[in-house]
């Protein structure tokens, strides 16, 4: 039986002029209700009443791989004199040399302090001519790539090229990865308490095999010193100065959320006042002393006499020890002194 | 039957279209997700176990530093530059909220001392782009937070400049108060240099900015002869860690071979100064101090101890509390005691 055309069929409204007959009515009527039904379940399922939180889904979280070498052992060098070359080169040397850390082909990520935008003779910032070289002693041990980065408290470009640091890279052939904002991913640290779901400068680090943190020795008003450990900071995006209000907990997550494969502190002139920036010569404290090391917990604790402190002042010290970072007791690692 | 063919194939070209302007959509989301803005991560209270971020510090922005603070601030710091120089960017401007967004963890010392805002302007020479200096004004609200940030700020081993009430100089950089101003000048050289053209713009600065000498009362009242200025502090709150004692002045005086460090605070009456001389010897006392008798002269109810090995001497004198603090020598401490007292009776 065939039905007969509608009004709208006959003023031609109609997308077919074809007759519709009972037993094809309701088989579509079936498929329009079970695709109805279909896309209505579905939407049923995905809906999230809570609505968006802000946070990101644990599943997009990234976390930094361990760089540090196992099987090079713990080891650590403290080499004095002014000139900032000379030393870093040698406490390679004491230690049996790059080719002990840096192997052919390695991607090198080195990570200054570059926070300010600040000459570089008033040692806020790492001192160019210590990046200049430890670029150098990469590439002569056949690293592929070295990259340089840091997330400053200033503006990163003026940072870049004021310390001096933009031109040493570009002199001593490495390459500078400014941040953007789209090279932060958020993560997690496992049992952290303020690292949670937190961005940190990630992208840079894609294809790096290895990590060297480099950091000037510095007062700090908040948590009394910055060196090894505090220099990992420079990897938090967000609005990060909160964590100023717990500093030494935030440098203990600091410590387990990076595993570098070598940690370079530089007390060649040590910022003893009105740290983390300074301003005045006056600040600063003639040291003349370079630690090369494995162990950035160790470096630290070494770093504390050039600041004319002890380990049990800075408590950031002891809490990254107890989280398994590194040993307080740098003597452990029996350091080359020279 | 043509005519509903090309009904069909227009609807089809039409779902083709919404289809594809779904699947764009959807496209730039998903893009645009990838560079999400990491500015609005913030810690939860959990998380920091203290304050929450205010409502300013949740706001947008990203997660890199970025000159997005420049503004053109009131002060015109680029009209004083010294000849032969440039401003070498915009000038910027910092309030509390993003004070360490310049000095990160510095930021806290301003703070405590009523920062209200920072100007900064980096000037670069005309010959030589690699001979600069920053000049960076901090706006502490009046002059008394001011001088407080100034002394916290002070250097040792200077050199007193005399183009301000106070000022002065190290190899490479400049600091002055002008009213309610702190101002450093920072240079990228260390030999000098540049000290002079950063001279000509402070001397530019104290002549036309708004502001003044700074005067304070608790200065006023200090004894002149053997004062070292460049010594004196000033501690808006809890001075010499007894929570009462705010806005109190430190000097050192030179005695013999020795200096020694005096303090005083100017309240309202004579009664309250007598009443918080006695509070804070007694909370010395409370905290280890131990009494002691020196030959203070005649000063009227004067109190002296030791405490962890230094000499403590305090009294009042009409509406100032006054005294010695953490004296190594004895009897230089009582003699400038006396000295100190003579002064404030003679001036009541």
């Amino acid at each position: 039986m065939k039905d007969s055309p509608t009004d709208s069929d006959k003023k031609g409204h109609s997308i077919s002029s074809q007759p519709v007959n009972r037993r094809e009515f309701i088989t579509r009527a079936i498929k329009a209700g079970i695709s109805v039904a279909a896309a209505g379940s579905l939407a049923y399922l995905l809906y999230d009443e809570k609505g968006p939180s802000g946070e990101t889904d644990s599943g997009g979280l990234v976390s930094f791989k361990d760089y540090s070498l196992h099987d090079a052992g713990a080891a650590m060098a403290i080499v004095r004199g002014r000139n900032r070359r000379e030393t870093v080169r040698a406490a390679f040397e004491r230690l049996g040399g790059a080719a002990r850390f840096i192997r052919k082909g390695d991607v090198v990520m080195l990570k200054p302090n570059a926070a300010f935008a600040t000459p570089a003779n008033l040692s806020a910032t790492t001192h160019p001519d210590l990046i200049s070289e430890v670029i150098s002693i990469c590439r002569q041990a056949g690293a592929a790539e070295v990259r340089v980065t840091d997330n400053p408290i200033n503006d990163p470009a003026s940072c870049f090229t004021l310390t001096g640091i933009a031109d040493a890279i570009r002199a001593a052939g490495g390459r500078l990865v400014e941040p953007r904002s789209n090279y932060f991913k958020p993560t997690t640290l496992k049992a952290a308490t303020l690292i949670v779901n937190w961005p940190v400068l990630f992208e840079p680090f894609a294809g790096v095999t290895k990590l060297i943190g480099i950091a000037p020795v510095k007062n700090h008003h908040r948590s009394g010193a910055s060196m090894t450990m505090k220099n990992w900071y420079g990897l938090l995006g967000g609005r990060r100065n909160i964590f100023h209000q717990d500093i030494n907990t935030i440098i203990q997550e600091l410590a387990m959320m990076v595993h570098p494969t070598l940690v370079i502190l530089d007390g060649t002139a040590t910022m003893v006042t009105n740290g983390p920036t300074g301003g005045a010569l006056s600040d600063l404290k003639q040291t003349d002393t370079m630690i090369v090391s494995t162990d950035q917990v160790a470096a630290d604790s070494y770093g504390c006499s050039l600041l004319g402190r002890t380990v049990q002042e800075l408590p950031f010290i002891s809490m990254a020890e107890a989280a398994g970072a590194g040993t307080s007791d740098y003597r452990k690692l029996n350091p080359i002194i020279g | 039957m043509n005519k509903a063919a090309g009904a069909v194939t227009l609807e089809t070209l039409v779902s083709s279209a919404i289809l594809f302007l779904l699947v764009a959509i959807g496209g730039a989301i998903f893009l645009k997700q990838s560079c999400y803005d990491s500015q609005l991560f913030t810690v939860t209270a959990s998380q920091s176990g203290t304050t929450l971020p205010s409502e300013g510090e949740k706001a947008g922005g990203t997660g890199v530093s970025t000159p997005a603070s420049r503004i053109s601030g009131e002060l015109g710091l680029p009209s004083y530059a010294p000849e032969g120089f440039q401003p070498a960017e915009t000038q910027e401007a910092f309030g509390p909220d993003a004070l360490s967004n310049k000095i990160d963890g510095k930021a806290e010392l301003y703070l405590e001392c009523g920062f209200v805002n920072l100007t900064t302007q980096r000037f670069a020479s005309r010959k030589n782009s690699r001979d600069w200096f920053e000049v960076s004004v901090f706006d502490m609200g009046n002059p008394r937070n001011a001088f407080a940030m100034y002394g916290v700020q002070r250097r040792a081993d200077t050199t007193d400049a005399s183009f301000a009430d106070f000022a002065y100089s190290t190899g490479n950089a400049l600091f002055f108060l002008h009213g309610k101003y702190y101002v450093e000048m920072i240079s990228s050289r260390e030999d000098g240099g540049l000290f002079g053209d950063m001279m000509v713009l402070a001397k530019r600065f104290v002549k036309s900015a708004p502001g003044g000498a700074v005067e304070m009362k608790e200065i006023t009242v200090l004894p002149r002869e053997k004062l070292n200025r460049g010594t004196m502090k000033f501690f808006l709150t809890n001075a010499f860690s007894y929570d009462k004692f705010d806005h109190v002045l430190t000097a050192q005086y030179s005695t013999g071979a020795s200096t020694t460090t005096v303090f005083v605070t100017v309240r309202d009456s004579a009664a309250e100064a007598a009443t918080l001389a006695d509070g804070y010897y007694n909370f010395l006392m409370g905290i280890g101090g131990q009494q002691l008798h020196l030959a203070e002269g005649t000063i009227p109810n004067v109190r002296s101890l030791d405490f962890i090995g230094d000499c403590e001497v305090i009294f009042s004198c009409g509406p100032v509390v006054a005294g010695i603090h953490a004296g190594r020598d004895r009897v230089a401490s009582a003699g400038m005691a006396q000295q100190l007292y003579n002064h404030l009776s003679g001036i009541q």
